[in-house]
């Protein structure tokens, strides 16, 4: 069971190595001043730890099995807090007190209710969004955030909070409601990366919540319309368009979507122009969180998609339309490019505006943010255009390269943020890393050509 | 080894398949008396079939006094009476006359006319090298 | 024989429709039940209130004796169940799979598991999601099996297989009813399959068990008869399920065979032709 919970050797690397640096960080303090970094680095790993588990729960609770497997419960209560036990092991290591160390596992224990409750049913998401969105009621409030308090009543409510927790995981492991949410939440979790969010498009129309049909529906229309509005010859939809057309998903980030993020965005902006300063930095988490939320839609749900529909787009490529010679590969990639740069300039303007608004990163790192995102956006659709054309199904790999390439530009930016970089422009090592993308998305764009080519 | 053959989706059941075929089998002498028949596991896993069926048609046989259990060897084709063989051939025939006048009287064909054709068919196969009596 | 499964005044709905309706079922030690219904009739959930994986409205369902919900450890470990979908983790390799379900068992046959490996080609390498349909189905059926279960139980697990798979898994399982301990209980469209290793035969419909019987005595009780009378012998066939009046008599399909009738038939003169009928005629005969 540990192996199904615990599945998918990148996140194991990823949680041991923050560990790791948490611990090598506890050794080499002399004082407390990144007592609070420290803080945040072993709460993060554990939370992803335990978000991890959580999301994995469903497969084993919710499997036909559960209930003839003999001591089935009992084995995962027990592998439940092994692993728990183990998560807590580091912390001994590295956390200060006793009193912290306590309020930690209340914390801890809290959080894990909160990402279970969460899989199970997906109303407890809010305790996230509040969560993220706490800082603003308090700045606006004026209400102090004292750590000590925080902190000993926490330590104070563990006997409490873990009477109530192991309640909980007796009821959780003979848990099998809400059926319908969680066979969607396994029909993600129980395949590959190069599929998940692909894979929601097989869920029937009428298992959707009414806002995700809804979405779909708007977004599927404008297409619709398109479709229906070609009737007459002069009204001939392009080669590019089709292929768009072909290209869409339920999950796809279409006109929906750029509404909605601009709306979002402009609100936020509008709320931190009239808001004092001092309370600026409590937007910063999540206006990260949106460049990176809109790549993820918007860049890799569009791999994923074409990546599911290759065999589909294989089929249209040899109908009469595009029979002439490399009119389909030059109208997909066009479709590709336009997609992308449209993405990533949206995403260039958005970032300009929220830091003029909220300052959290000056114009020197604007202008290299800009450039890094323009060399990953290049790198991306390189390795993209790779997948689509090989036989091998590399849909895994690719989608792990980006969220790895994803990651290293926001540690890279919080780098930049810390310390004083120039203009990344000036860098000779930067130049050749521009110029090698460019000339990467060159040669996978012409080799993308040619093997159609050759059919 | 011997290969009988069954049709489990037929109406009549598969042991009483198994038990006309072997039936049949011993009386037209393909199976000697002392004969050893296979086992039931072996018919049964040749045949495809449930072995519990193959057990049921085996008893049937035994219980018919055509085959014995033996210890040790299984079930041995029974040594009869000749005349007790013979009564139960004339039986099986006597059964499947009965079929055929039956039939011959849906078609609105007399019995008389069924015994002359019987008699034309005697008449032309001796013309024919005769079979095993 | 002792009673294996046990089930009174089963009701199950889905969606405020009423799929089982006060369903009554005994099943023996050593039956080899062959479960028969149209598209849809329930057997699946039948199956599955059975083994407590749904939720039931009404009714007692006991196995070895205990309460369906409340089975021990070692009844747990004596059931073998090869469900219809396939369910399993799907980026799981068959080897993990297997060592995965073998941690549950006390008794587990590690022999039984190779000889059906290599007998059936299943690379243990491969993940589940790679596997085509058959053989993922021989893979449920191997995890079913490995652990020398007493009761079997399989929701259509031919579906999936080709008819040299199928042929293969009718071997299996024959090789074990020739355990007189050992129950089956398997639903299935594929009546040859059934005919060939199934005792007795139960029909599912609407919403209950309207047929359970032993499957020879079945053969020999539901027929086709031909019934040959002058039209002043007023003759009645009884058990008739459907007949048709012809100039000369009846024909008719009877749902049991009335000997007393027959003799007395005989005894009027009147000609009585017996047209046995394979099982997939006797299905739709008496679910029509």
């Amino acid at each position: 069971m540990k192996t199904i919970l615990l599945h998918g050797w990148l996140v194991k690397v990823f949680i041991v190595l923050l560990w790791a640096i948490a611990i090598a960080m506890r050794l080499t303090m002399t004082d407390d001043t990144r007592e609070d970094l420290l803080l945040t680095i072993i709460a993060f790993s554990n939370f992803l730890l335990y978000l991890m588990v959580a999301t994995r729960l469903p497969l084993l609770t919710h499997s036909k099995m559960a209930v003839l497997l003999p001591n089935y419960s009992q084995k995962l209560k027990g592998v439940l807090l092994l692993i728990f036990g183990v998560s807590l092991l580091p912390t001994l290591l590295v956390l200060p007190d006793v009193l912290t160390w306590l309020a930690f596992v209340s914390i801890s224990i809290l959080s894990t209710l909160v990402f279970v409750a969460m899989i199970y049913q997906p109303i407890y998401q809010i305790f996230i969004w509040l969560l993220i969105l706490m800082p603003l009621p308090m700045a606006l409030l004026d209400i102090p955030f004292n750590k000590e308090k925080l902190f000993y009543s926490l330590a104070w409510l563990l006997p409490l909070i873990t009477w109530l927790a192991y309640g909980l995981l007796n009821k959780l492991v003979n848990y099998r409601g809400n059926q319908r949410h969680v066979s969607k939440i396994i029909a993600v979790t129980n395949v590959s990366m190069g599929k998940t969010l692909a894979v929601q498009d097989s869920i029937p129309f009428a298992d959707r919540t009414r806002l995700a049909q809804w979405w779909a529906n708007s977004h599927f229309n404008h297409y619709r319309n398109i479709i229906s509005n070609a009737t007459g010859a002069s009204q001939k939809i392009s080669n590019r368009k089709l292929i768009e057309i072909s290209c869409q998903s339920a999950n796809s980030f279409g006109v929906n979507a750029y509404v909605v993020w601009t709306v979002g965005i402009t609100l936020l902006c509008l709320l931190g122009i009239s808001i004092d300063e001092s309370y600026h930095h409590f937007f910063t988490p999540m206006v990260t969180l949106i460049p990176a939320m809109i790549i993820g839609t918007g860049s890799i749900t569009l791999f994923q998609i074409i990546h599911s529909k290759k065999s589909y787009l294989a089929r249209l490529a040899i109908l009469p339309r595009f029979k002439q010679h490399n009119s389909f590969a030059s109208a997909f990639l066009g479709y590709v490019f336009s997609n992308q740069i449209m993405l990533y300039c949206f995403i260039a303007v958005l970032l300009g505006l929220t830091a003029r608004v909220f300052g959290h990163i000056s114009v020197t790192i604007y202008i290299n943010l800009v450039l890094i995102l323009l060399v990953y956006c290049f790198l991306t659709i390189s390795i993209m255009l790779v997948a689509w054309r090989t036989v091998r199904d590399l849909g895994n790999l690719v989608v792990w390269l980006m969220l790895i390439g994803f990651i290293g530009t926001i540690v890279f930016t919080m780098h930049m943020a810390s310390t004083d970089m120039p203009l990344l422009i000036l860098n000779e090592l930067f130049q050749t890393l521009l110029v090698t993308s460019l000339l990467l998305i060159a040669a996978s764009s012409y080799q993308y050509l040619r093997s159609f080519s050759k059919r | 080894m011997e290969q009988f053959i069954i049709s489990p989706s037929s109406g009549i059941p598969i042991y009483k398949q198994l038990y006309s075929q072997i039936e049949r089998m011993v009386l037209n002498g393909y199976f000697s008396v002392d004969q050893r028949l296979p086992s039931v596991r072996q018919v049964a896993n040749d045949l495809n079939v449930n072995p519990m069926t193959v057990s049921k048609a085996y008893g049937l046989l035994e219980e018919r006094g055509y085959l014995t259990r033996l210890r040790g060897k299984g079930m041995v084709v029974t040594a009869r009476d000749n005349e007790v063989l013979q009564q139960e051939k004339f039986t099986m025939l006597d059964e499947m006359i009965k079929e055929l006048l039956a039939q011959a009287k849906h078609m609105g064909i007399s019995g008389h006319k069924v015994a002359q054709m019987i008699s034309d068919n005697i008449a032309s196969n001796q013309d024919k090298p005769e079979g095993k009596e | 024989m002792a009673c294996i499964v046990n089930v009174e005044g089963l009701t199950k709905s889905y969606k405020n429709q009423s799929v089982l309706n006060q369903l009554n079922w005994k099943i023996e030690q050593g039956d080899v039940v062959g479960l028969l219904g149209k598209n849809g009739a329930g057997k699946s959930t039948l199956l599955k209130s059975m083994l407590n994986i749904n939720d039931i409205e009404s009714g007692t369902i006991s196995i070895f004796g205990e309460q369906y919900n409340q089975l021990s450890t070692a009844s747990k470990s004596r059931i073998g169940y090869v469900p219809q979908e396939n369910d399993e983790i799907s980026w799981l390799s068959v080897n993990d799979l297997i060592n995965f379900r073998k941690q549950f068992y006390c008794t587990w046959s590690d022999e039984k598991v190779t000889e059906l490996v290599s007998r059936w080609e299943i690379d243990l390498t491969k993940k589940i999601s790679e596997l085509s349909p058959g053989q993922i189905q021989r893979v449920l059926i191997i995890l079913a099996l490995a652990p020398m279960p007493e009761l079997l139980i399989f929701d259509e697990p031919a579906a999936s297989l080709d008819p040299a798979g199928r042929r293969d898994f009718l071997k299996e399982i024959l090789a074990l009813v020739s355990d007189e301990s050992i129950t089956v209980i398997f639903s299935t469209h594929i009546t040859s399959d059934l005919e060939r290793i199934a005792n007795k035969v139960a029909i599912l419909d609407k919403g209950q068990i309207c047929y359970f019987n032993d499957l020879d005595v079945t053969k020999e009780n539901v027929v086709q008869l031909t019934v040959h009378y002058q039209p002043e012998q007023n003759i009645t066939i009884p058990y008739l399920l459907r007949g048709k009046k012809f100039s000369q008599g009846q024909q008719g399909i009877v749902s049991q065979l009335d000997q007393a009738w027959l003799t007395k038939m005989k005894q009027q003169a009147v000609e009585v032709t017996i047209n046995p009928m394979g099982l997939e005629d006797i299905f739709l005969e008496l679910t029509a």
